[in-house]
């Protein structure tokens, strides 16, 4: 396995859990499906059609997400919004996610010299 | 709706269970409207759009399983050690009882010795077969029950299987040496002395005696060739890939030929089984060759899987006891 599909294969695992997120914030602002993928495209956290439509649908059925079909326009179209649950899942992975950052980067920031005594 | 798209999301909306096809279908429909439009806006040409739309889709079946929530796999990480040692003990109880069955039924109904080996063989296949199957349908159903994870059986310590004893047994050699010995002498003996004479008052011999050209010494190679084997083994501490496969062939050449002469019925000396008929014991001959064959098999594949099994205790050990050096 080269360098290249090891950082991927980490990389993607890292983002697994972080598209919840993101939609979740951003679908505080009601939204369609295709709005989503464009924003988090502009954003820079791109995530695949085939990934992100199933996951709004689990989320619209753990009832994080609100959703109707909006047939004002000439097609109709589903338009999610984030329930109130869903702004308390999404307080609750932010606060992990800060805590985990927090604590990694007090890792990194330990002096090199004095090894951890635990790790002796 | 092009019939491309069309055939997509039917083939989406059959994947998923009915109460959601309908849902599903008009969001996969409202998905593929979405991204064929923005395609277009940028100035692609309608049917490159839907190509490219559905190709980044990919595999209906595959998106389909993201919708309803289904596993991808058969039998998936929270099932799978219990399936697996499931099979094992079945390959290791129910497949040889099953088998030892068949063969004692055939023996009684009064099947012919080779009958018997290639019943007893095609038994052996077939329940492993349904073994498998069964086993994996079962597992793969529970796989797909809600609930499931909480039934897979918790793992502990008292679970864990005996460690290989690696390193070379002097008791092992000692026992394998001894018996490929006494085949061997028995071979020679049992030309000599015999409970039954001819009418000459010579002695008979157990194994027909036309099979002394080629046949008696080429089985006496055989279990002199696996002594050595199992000596050098010894020296060597213990096996190694190489001596599996040099004890595979020594027993091979013994193994084959008994078992080919028992099923054709021309290993035993015909006047050897007259006499014992004469004593009562009318099915000599079958019970005689089916119990060889039965033996010889046996034997053969324990010692076949037995030595495979032991590489990797007897490779750890070797490489221990040069870095305690």
């Amino acid at each position: 396995m080269n360098d290249e599909d090891v950082l991927t294969g980490h990389q993607q695992e890292l983002r697994r859990g972080t598209v919840v997120m993101a939609a979740l914030a951003t679908l505080r602002t009601p939204g369609y499906g295709y709005g989503l993928l464009s924003v988090l495209e502009k954003s820079g956290m791109s995530v695949d059609a085939n990934t992100l439509y199933p996951l709004l649908r689990r989320l619209e059925k753990q009832e994080l997400l609100a959703a109707e079909w909006d047939t004002s326009d000439s097609r109709p179209r589903k338009m999610y919004r984030t329930s109130e649950e869903g702004l308390k899942l999404l307080a609750a992975l932010e606060a992990e996610w800060n805590s985990l950052a927090a604590s990694l980067s007090a890792l990194r920031s330990a002096h090199p010299h004095e090894p951890l005594k635990e790790l002796s | 709706m092009s019939t491309l798209t069309h055939r997509y999301i039917t083939a989406v909306g059959r994947a998923v269970p009915e109460s959601q096809r309908q849902d599903v279908e008009a969001e996969v429909a409202a998905a593929i409207e979405d991204l064929t439009q923005a395609r277009l806006e940028s100035g692609s040409d309608p049917q490159a759009a839907e190509q490219e739309v559905l190709v980044e889709l990919g595999d209906p079946m595959r998106l389909a399983a993201g919708y309803a929530n289904k596993p991808l796999h058969l039998i998936g990480p929270d099932h799978f050690p219990a399936y697996v040692r499931l099979l094992k003990v079945l390959a290791s109880t129910v497949l040889p009882v099953v088998t030892c069955a068949v063969i004692l039924g055939q023996i009684i109904s009064g099947a012919e010795a080779g009958e018997v080996a290639v019943t007893a063989l095609a038994t052996l296949w077939q329940v492993a077969l349904m073994m498998a199957f069964w086993v994996t349908v079962v597992f793969a159903a529970i796989e797909r029950t809600p609930g499931s994870k909480a039934m897979s059986p918790q793992w502990n310590p008292s679970m864990l299987p005996d460690p290989p004893t690696g390193g070379v047994r002097l008791g092992d050699t000692l026992a394998s040496v001894t018996m490929s010995l006494i085949g061997a002498a028995y071979i020679v003996w049992q030309n000599f002395r015999s409970p039954f004479t001819d009418a000459a008052g010579e002695p008979i011999p157990t194994l027909a005696p036309e099979l002394w050209p080629l046949w008696i010494p080429l089985m006496l190679a055989g279990l002199l060739a696996s002594a050595v084997v199992e000596v050098l083994r010894y020296r060597a501490g213990g096996w190694s890939w190489g001596f599996v496969a040099a004890n595979a062939a020594a027993d091979l050449v013994f193994a084959v030929p008994l078992i080919w002469l028992a099923a054709t019925n021309t290993l035993l000396d015909p006047r050897f089984l007259g006499n014992l008929v004469d004593l009562g014991w009318i099915d000599a001959g079958l019970h005689l060759n089916v119990t060889i064959i039965v033996i010889t098999v046996g034997v053969l594949a324990w010692e076949l899987i037995d030595s495979a099994r032991k590489v990797r205790g007897d490779t750890a050990a070797r490489n221990l006891g040069h870095a305690g050096r």
